[in-house]
């Protein structure tokens, strides 16, 4: 019982940790561009996290190292620091995002002005991670994420030709710009396979103690809470493609997502799109302010913990209080977290093989792995997305320029 | 390969989880301190940890050491209990002189209310 | 708050995001009109709150006015000033949602055939 239990409220914690802002951005304006023609995309993506997952899980139950003890130990100090302030700018930009989100969420709930709801929405942040259990926050900003299940209904009452969106989930070169929409596919890929995702997962395992007996746990825990996650990732793209296409209306606005599930359910949808907003990008942003401090703690030996109250681990403590900082002075300035969640994107993009490449090195190997190491399966799918992630750190940033950041 | 990275491949101790005897984690193996290698008998005199430690790995090692100013300490082989995933020591943190920047970074944060929640 | 928004999204975006071709320009008008006419039709169907029909429209009108500076064809210069009029009744809940909406809807085509 108490081991269902676990797997249910991991796929709820993963459900809601799958979508972010960059998702919510990337999905509703992929849609309003493109329709359904890019469903496709974010069926790589979603594929791509659960490999990645799987696999930072399988290496934290049996080897009990997390990412970047990982990362330094295959790597090497010089290539090890590189990758850590590469993953620790992209976490900074990620964790900027989040909070924009989130003051802009409170600011349609609430009609309070922006920058006061960024010093409440951080000065909040702060207080949850400093002092709220963790079961706490896993529960309430997971199942607070699952009000994000109304564009599902959304997606559904606005009753889009499902021919063509059966055929989004085909690979194609699709019509209109082409530069643009490589570009979509991209940040698409990039805001399913954001990393600090798999930083706090594979952190999380090391601190539960994981065991190879709970590689089902981890497997059932991948497997379906990041393809429940993708249904929303759809159902967003769905009815932004349905409401927003036929109406010409770009989607580069936040309040337009909203809008997306207001105009074919009312006000209720309008509320609960706000709300799972709300707790699906404070999830993230915790989440990625804990990964900030598990980074830096664990490729420098410090102690660290969510567990570990807050004097029991001083300097991981500081490490997420710095970063909740800067993010906040990063988004204070005015600048439009629309745009920091599309440079985070592409930049985690730009930085995943850093840190996708140890992983996969280290589930390979059996001195570290025993016979759990990657099977044929497991290295077809790894090696897969070990070309796919390359290819596209490579065509990124020229992409975000040529394309003119997907404006065309 | 030189000798260190030989040595170091034979115990897999560089860049490895310091754990001291009251099961607290304390840094990394930074570097290695090696004697006799000229007699052909190399073997490690101690475990190097923090900046001077940090010199010893290339350019960005030695870039980071002149940033960021941590006491370099040596931690006699002696005093290493176990060679496992992780490196187990024989005596706790303070008593090796590790844990300086946990006490500092410690006296900072039991300052703000709630700390030990 | 207007102005300080404008202020502070030249300085940031300095332009690299605002087209500045005359076809592009007209789908962005297009674009945002046929929005507010949505959100107007929403305030008409009372889908959203005002609260949030407020913010909204403000952060439309915001995108409206980063554009403004940097429109040169008269007959787009003139729809943009149209639709922020459209904008203005929409914050301040003047006029009926319905007309809005449809004068909106009028002014994302005129745009639309301006950017062919």
């Amino acid at each position: 019982m108490r081991k269902i239990f676990s797997i249910a409220l991991g796929i709820i914690a993963a459900i809601g940790g799958f979508v972010d802002i960059g998702d919510i951005v990337f999905n509703v304006a992929a849609g309003a561009v493109f329709g359904y023609q890019l469903l496709w995309a974010v069926v790589i993506g979603v594929g791509g996290i659960i490999t990645y997952a799987e696999m930072c899980g399988r290496v934290a139950a049996v080897s009990e190292k997390a990412v970047f003890d990982v990362v330094r130990e295959r790597l090497g100090f010089s290539v090890g620091l590189v990758t850590l302030v590469a993953g620790q700018l992209v976490n900074l930009l990620t964790l900027a995002a989040e909070i924009g989100g989130v003051a802009l969420t409170l600011q349609f709930l609430s009609g309070l002005p922006y920058r006061l709801l960024l010093v409440l929405g951080v000065f909040a942040l702060f207080v949850v991670l400093w002092a709220m259990p963790f079961s706490w926050i896993e529960r309430i900003f997971g199942y607070g994420g699952l009000a994000l299940l109304v564009f599902v209904v959304a997606a559904i009452k606005l009753n889009p030709d499902w021919g063509s969106v059966a055929h989004g989930f085909v690979p194609s070169t699709g019509s209109g710009n082409g530069v643009v929409y490589a570009y979509y596919v991209v940040g698409l890929i990039g805001a399913a396979m954001i990393p600090y995702e798999v930083y706090f997962y594979s952190s999380g395992a090391v601190e539960e103690r994981w065991r190879p007996k709970d590689l089902g746990i981890n497997r059932a825990n991948a497997l379906i809470g990041y393809a429940l996650g993708g249904l929303l990732s759809f159902a967003l793209m769905i009815s932004a493609g349905a409401l927003l296409l036929p109406r010409g209306i770009h989607a580069d606005l936040f309040g337009t997502v909203s809008l997306v599930a207001a105009s074919p359910i009312g006000q209720l949808g309008l509320i609960l799109a706000l709300v799972g907003t709300l707790f699906a990008v404070s999830g993230a942003a915790i989440d990625s302010a804990f990964s900030g401090g598990y980074n830096i703690a664990q490729f420098f030996g410090w102690e660290w913990g969510k567990y570990r109250h807050n004097a029991g681990a001083p300097r991981f403590t500081i490490a997420w209080s710095v970063m909740l900082i800067l993010a906040f002075l990063i988004v204070v300035t005015g600048v439009d977290p629309i745009l920091v969640t599309e440079f985070s994107v592409i930049f985690a993009v730009v930085a995943l093989p850093l840190t996708y490449l140890p992983i996969f090195l280290v589930a390979n190997d059996r001195a570290y792995m025993g016979r759990y190491a990657n099977g044929v399966l497991g290295n077809i799918f790894g090696g897969l997305y070990l070309v796919i992630i390359l290819v596209i750190a490579v065509v990124a940033i020229p992409l975000l320029i040529a394309s003119n950041m997907g404006q065309g | 390969m030189n000798i260190k990275g030989e040595i170091d491949l034979g115990l897999g101790v560089l860049d490895h989880q310091l754990i001291d005897s009251e099961d607290h984690r304390c840094g990394k193996v930074d570097d290695l301190e090696l004697e006799g290698v000229r007699e052909g008998n190399p073997r490690v005199r101690a475990i190097v940890t923090g900046a001077g430690g940090w010199r010893g790995r290339g350019r960005v090692g030695r870039l980071l050491a002149a940033l960021v100013h941590t006491k370099t300490v040596f931690i006699p082989w002696e005093e290493v209990a176990e060679v496992g995933a992780e490196i187990r020591l024989r005596r706790t943190a303070a008593e090796l002189g590790l844990g300086r920047g946990r006490d500092a970074a410690a006296r900072w944060v039991e300052k703000v209310p709630g700390s030990s929640l | 708050m207007r102005r300080w928004s404008l202020v502070i999204c030249s300085l940031l975006l300095s332009g690299c995001l605002v087209p500045s071709e005359p076809a592009k320009q007209a789908e962005e008008i297009s674009s945002i009109s046929a929005e507010g006419a949505l959100l107007a039709h929403e305030v008409g169907e009372r889908d959203v709150t005002g609260t949030f029909a407020r913010v909204h429209a403000e952060a439309l009108r915001t995108k409206l006015s980063q554009l403004e500076p940097k429109v040169q064809v008269d007959t787009l210069a003139r729809l943009l000033r149209d639709a922020d009029a459209e904008f203005a009744a929409l914050e301040d809940e003047s006029g009926g949602a319905g007309e809005v909406e449809r004068r909106l809807e009028r002014i994302a085509k005129q745009a639309h055939e301006l950017a062919k």
